[in-house]
């Protein structure tokens, strides 16, 4: 399902045009009918020593757990520093970090079934298992892995950073054919900025592999968000009417509305 | 060896001390008035080769951080395009040290001699250039890093190779 930037900028700047200024609801979407069974699981490649993105993806956990639902980040001991993320348990607002001896994608999918089974238990609201997938074990994937069948994509609108999203993105396409690869540009200074870059790697992800990417919204460059990195601590508390706070809380609805859609029940 | 910065750059300024690497330590990094970020790493005698390993190893380090660097400290007016240069300072250098450093080219860092001084009750020391002109190197680096060939690997650790990218791929995301 494609999605515009633009349906989702509505009041994330300040300059925002009079139909973002409208109020956002309070809950991120319609509470499922019934319990899941399975929380959905949503792949992140994040490089070694990636911190940002490390940082980024415990912030939309929080987030999402701010907006009712239960989140959780599953992250294997090798292939990566497990320094990026909070130490293994539950942290803020009952975001919980699990640490996996996975070594390999096959390995880690299992753990993520097991604890996105588990978990389900105690979420009848819902929620997500975000799954940091060293990019390595992306690379020469001899069989289809269902740990793919949807992934996040954060990236910058750097010339180089889109290449490498592109790549990534290609050989999640190649391992799966049926993946939902989702994109939210972060470090974008300026609207314009974001969706040029999205537009860029949607135009080359359908022109080379005939596929389109789903829009999961941008994050704006506000210096709360690096700060929250540096301290540890998570955005939507430390400065929750922050800009940056508004737009990772948006992402977290769009991220939140597609896990209820596609939870096991 | 603070107030001596300026050796190596005139707009030099120091931005951090005793930066951890992977595995070690630049003893300060600086940031001139461009944005380009200079590693100095000060070594005994006998240390020479070791610290021309630590770095490149450092330079690596950092310019895969750069981007995040600049974005975490906007004050610090870092250019996360430049290339990451080093400032090598031991009390000598052996030859093959100064020969393996001169045949990085560009990517070569300034190799400089030190001397502890006593003057009275006042100690100090003087800096000497092992390399060709340490003035002229450090600004030799500055315009010709600009041709240095972006690095192989992404920050996901990934690199072209591993993403099978075509050629016409390549090109939709030239800049």
């Amino acid at each position: 399902m494609p999605r515009d930037l633009a349906d989702v900028l509505h009041y994330l700047l300040p300059e925002a045009e009079p139909k973002a200024a409208r109020t956002p609801p309070v809950h991120a979407g319609p509470t499922p009918a019934r319990r899941p069974a399975a929380l959905p699981l949503v792949g992140v490649p994040i490089g070694e020593s990636d911190v940002v993105r490390s940082a980024l993806t415990w912030n939309l956990a929080v987030e999402i757990a701010r907006l009712g639902a239960r989140a959780l980040v599953l992250a294997p001991k090798s292939g990566g520093d497990e320094a990026l993320l909070p130490v293994s348990g539950v942290g803020p607002v009952g975001v919980e970090v699990v640490h996996s001896d996975a070594r390999g994608l096959g390995e880690l999918h299992r753990h993520a079934i097991d604890v996105a089974v588990d978990r389900a238990a105690e979420a009848p609201e819902g929620g997500v298992v975000f799954v940091r997938i060293p990019p390595p074990w992306l690379a020469g994937l001899a069989e289809s892995s269902s740990l793919l069948r949807w992934c996040l994509l954060f990236t910058s609108g750097d010339a180089r950073e889109l290449l490498e999203t592109y790549g990534i993105a290609k050989l999640i396409l190649g391992a799966n054919e049926c993946a939902r690869v989702g994109i939210t540009v972060h470090g974008a200074r300026r609207l314009a900025d974001a969706e040029q870059a999205f537009a860029r790697l949607t135009r080359s992800t359908e022109r080379h592999l005939g596929r389109e990417l789903a829009s999961y919204g941008l994050l704006v460059d506000d210096l709360d968000v690096y700060r929250a990195i540096v301290a540890r601590r998570p955005i939507g508390l430390a400065h929750p009417q922050s800009p940056a706070a508004r737009a990772l809380r948006d992402v977290a609805r769009l991220v939140l509305d597609d896990a209820r859609e596609m939870a096991v029940v | 060896m603070r107030d001596r910065i300026r050796d190596f750059g005139p707009s030099l300024r120091v931005i951090a001390e005793d930066v951890m690497g992977e595995r070690s330590t630049a003893d300060l990094v600086a940031v001139d008035d461009r944005g380009q970020v200079t590693l100095i790493l000060i070594g005994e005698a006998g240390d020479d080769p070791t610290l021309l390993t630590r770095a490149l190893a450092l330079c690596s380090w950092v310019s895969a951080r750069l981007a995040d660097w600049a974005q975490i400290g906007p004050e610090l007016r870092l250019d996360p395009d430049a290339p990451v240069r080093a400032v090598l300072l031991c009390p000598d250098f052996d030859p093959e040290t100064r020969s393996a450093a001169a045949s990085l080219g560009a990517q070569a860092p300034v190799l400089a001699c030190y001397r502890e001084a006593h003057n009275g009750a006042q100690d100090g020391f003087w800096i000497e250039a092992a390399s060709p002109s340490v003035g002229a190197t450090a600004r030799a680096a500055t315009g010709l890093g600009r041709h240095t060939p972006e690095p192989a690997v992404f920050r996901s650790g990934l690199s072209e190779a591993d993403l099978h990218l075509t050629a016409e791929e390549r090109r939709d995301f030239e800049s």
